[in-house]
């Protein structure tokens, strides 16, 4: 057994590996150059919103709060500046947390900014309301006795990017972005509902749970975590944030394999040992 | 480079710098820096929740449209659209459950939560059960039981349904306890953990980025922080929150000695 | 009969309602899901301050009785008193005190008052929110991301069969994810799509078999009043 002192020697060393392993290709991040990663189910969810005429409205769910923000933002920023430039009209909501409005606001004010685009004509912001699967299926029923009124308490009726809308049937495609359960409160309540295509963005922890529905073809396509952040980015051709993170990211992750693959080279000398 | 710094923007910059600093000095240990900030995100947490639920539900979903309505069918007040207003008066039945849930905290009334424990859970299971046969099971095996020749699947795909039917078959044999896993139920039990441990191992390295994305994200933040233009914040901050720590572990120190 | 049949019914009732209400598509029963649904929502919004409440009791008692580390409880009240005061007074202050809106400046006020109500962006409510309960929040959180990198190191280990499995998994997965696997090794990517489409795929598709069975069953047993834990109590 490790005595407690150089337990904690050995941990803070790490944290201190991790620390540089994340600092320093930051700090010289212009002198990395990283090749483009690509996956099918990342460029489905960016056929999907390519193949919408402009005008086609869609849902976009915000479900996480600050403490997935790093992670999921910027995956959150690629697809709403798509959408924008696609000209399709956009419902932001939150089945998640009170939190999570806050975020959507930031969130959807810095895109429109930088898209160009109105509130209540390109975009409307929802506020929370509790309940999850209630609030769905509320939507599936009528959107306006769902969410009379909107983020900035004005009416949703007289809101002209809303027209012609009442259900989730008249989405034609859905985007969940999630860091916890609410992209499995969507495939059972949304889709089910509302039959629109359905895409989900979640956090890397559980993007491995969402691929049975991408081969039932449940969801157009997954999301999980930064690294599809910055597929997405190189698929709309504006690289940020996501890219620039991926550079300490592979750092990072090689310093892991380094460490499992040591740890593993301790145990097996130290057994053979005895 | 930002092109105007506000004065304002420094203040925040600061704020943020010094709370993701005091929540890090637990990477030390737990010390009395970081409960501070813990204490201090409860509860803000706390209090913008509250205030969310009254801006965005109870309020405007309850109070408000349930008093136009008594006050258009007691005729105290006449509004524009008094027969939407009529409809809202069934909002006193979510009120009075509401209220019955409030109970749960009373010792001699709690039972009254109960009622709404009930209306919900009975509503929301009835709810459930048709949607979650129709998209978790009858969906699901669709795909599981996918043609294994046909003019359109090659080879590749005619093996990876077959692994993935055996998978399936395996992994619920696993977990099926009714049968005694000895002989070929223990081998294709086996079988299924192989296919768990490689999910397992998946989800572990997806683990991975995820965690490690969250740290870069705050850690980018802090470098960008610490230029000039914010008054080198994160490097000042960092120079005084070490100080405090150091400053709580002799005091702490001390304190034990004198006990 | 009234604290422990009623609700049984009640229950009973609801589950069987909405388990009918799924197959017919008439107006009526579709009113009765908007509504439903609509109320389960506001007794949502109600149930958030019972947590509150709970919260705020436990700190409570924790400061009357003098607990160790009673004064990080006074703190917490302090920041939550912080935020509701932030929250709600410029709110109370636009309904007590409503400016006149005849001339322009105070139309200009009355606008500079609006923004800062509420939740909306630019309100103090959301300042908070971005420059207090975001970064704490998101450190928070990020910790984990030291340790996770601490318990590899410690606990990864190739002992069996399963567990290099695991590993490897893990691995190839890790080097996947990033650029640096095509760089190493172009068949990488490849190997991490087959993982995550094939033997990921079938071992969650059973577990999600196993799960909607359980939860079927849970909703049937509510229904039936065979399941009564949630109830709480005795009698």
């Amino acid at each position: 057994m490790t005595s407690e002192p150089k337990f904690h020697i050995i941990r803070w060393v790490i944290f201190a590996l991790v620390a540089l392993a994340i600092i320093i290709p930051v700090i010289v991040s212009e002198k990395i150059k990283l090749p483009d990663t690509s996956s099918r189910v990342v460029k489905n969810i960016y056929d999907k919103i390519e193949s919408l005429p402009a005008g086609s409205p869609i849902i976009l769910s915000i479900d996480f709060d600050p403490s997935s923000d790093e992670e999921l933002r910027p995956m959150t920023m690629a697809i709403l500046r798509h959408v924008f430039r696609k000209k399709l009209r956009v419902i932001g909501m939150t089945i998640w947390s009170p939190q999570s409005s806050g975020l959507m606001g930031d969130i959807f004010t810095t895109a429109a900014k930088m898209e160009n685009k109105q509130d209540g004509l390109d975009y409307v912001i929802m506020p929370f309301k509790p309940g999850g699967s209630s609030v769905i299926l509320n939507l599936s029923q009528d959107i306006f006795f769902t969410y009379p009124k909107d983020y900035k308490d004005k009416s949703t009726k007289e809101l002209p990017v809303l027209k012609g809308i009442r259900t989730l049937k008249d989405m034609k495609y859905a985007m969940c972005i999630s860091a916890g359960n609410a992209v499995d409160v969507w495939i059972v309540y949304g889709k089910e509902k509302g039959k629109m295509p359905l895409g989900a963005g979640c956090t890397a922890v559980m993007a491995t749970d969402y691929y049975p529905y991408l081969q039932s073809g449940q969801l157009v396509g997954l999301m999980g975590g930064i690294g599809a952040a910055a597929q997405y980015e190189s698929l709309i051709g504006e690289k940020g944030i996501a890219t620039e993170r991926m550079k300490p990211q592979t750092v990072v992750h090689s310093l892991i394999i380094i460490l499992i693959v040591v740890g593993n080279i301790v145990y097996f000398t130290r057994r053979r040992k005895g | 480079m930002p092109e105007s710094i506000t004065t304002m923007q420094i203040i925040e910059t600061w704020l943020a710098v010094g709370f993701t600093l005091m929540i890090y000095t637990f990477l030390y240990k737990d010390n009395p820096i970081f409960k501070l900030g813990e204490y201090i995100y409860v509860g803000l947490t706390a209090g913008y929740a509250v205030c969310y639920a009254w801006f965005t539900v109870i309020w405007p979903d309850l109070i408000y449209p349930l008093y136009r309505a008594l006050t258009v069918s007691f005729h105290i007040k006449q509004w524009e659209k008094p027969l939407e207003s009529h409809e809202n008066l069934w909002l006193i039945i979510p009120l009075v459950l509401g209220i019955l849930m409030l109970t749960r905290f009373s010792s001699k009334f709690n039972w009254l939560s109960r009622y709404t424990l009930a209306f919900i859970m009975g509503s929301v299971s009835g709810m459930s059960i048709p949607l979650v046969v129709s998209a978790n099971i009858f969906k699901q095996m669709v795909p599981t039981l996918n043609p294994f020749w046909g003019p359109e699947v090659t080879i590749f795909q005619t093996i990876n349904t077959c692994l993935i039917l055996v998978g399936v078959i395996a992994v619920l044999i696993y977990f099926f306890f009714s049968v005694e896993h000895k002989g070929a139920v223990n081998k294709v039990a086996r079988l299924g953990i192989f296919y768990m441990m490689v999910s397992f191992g998946a989800a572990f390295g997806y683990t991975v980025m995820a965690r490690e994305s969250l740290v870069i994200g705050r850690v980018t933040k802090l470098i960008k922080w610490a230029s000039p233009d914010y008054y080198y914040a994160t490097i000042i901050l960092l120079f005084i929150i070490i100080g405090l720590v150091v400053l709580t572990e002799l005091f702490s120190s001390r304190g034990e000695r004198t006990e | 009969m009234i604290k422990r049949q009623l609700p049984l019914l009640i229950a009973f009732a609801m589950g069987v309602i909405f388990i009918i209400q799924f197959f017919i598509p008439h107006q009526i029963s579709q009113d009765l899901l908007t509504w439903v649904n609509k109320w389960l929502m506001i007794i949502g919004g109600i149930s958030l301050l019972l947590g509150i409440y709970s919260l705020l009791n436990f700190h409570y008692l924790q400061i009357f009785r003098n607990k160790p580390g009673w004064g990080f409880s006074l703190i917490m009240f302090f920041s939550f008193l912080i935020s509701v005061v932030v929250g709600f007074t410029p709110s109370l202050i636009n309904v007590i005190l409503p400016l006149p809106e005849s001339s322009v400046q105070s139309a200009e006020q009355v606008k500079e008052w609006y923004r800062i109500t509420g939740l909306k962006d630019g309100s103090s409510l959301d300042w908070i929110f971005r420059h207090g309960i975001t970064p704490l929040s998101a450190t928070m959180f990020s910790i984990i991301g030291f340790f996770i990198a601490s318990a590899a190191f410690r606990a990864f280990r190739a002992r069996s069969l399963e567990a290099t499995l695991l590993l490897l998994a893990a691995v190839f997965i890790m080097l996947g994810q990033t650029p640096l696997g095509g760089m190493l090794w172009s068949g990488i990517p490849d190997i991490m799509t087959w993982i995550l489409s094939t033997p990921n795929t079938a071992a969650k598709r059973a577990i999600l078999f196993g799960i909607a069975m359980g939860s079927i069953s849970f909703s049937l047993k509510i229904i039936f009043g065979i399941e009564r834990a949630y109830l709480g109590g005795k009698n």
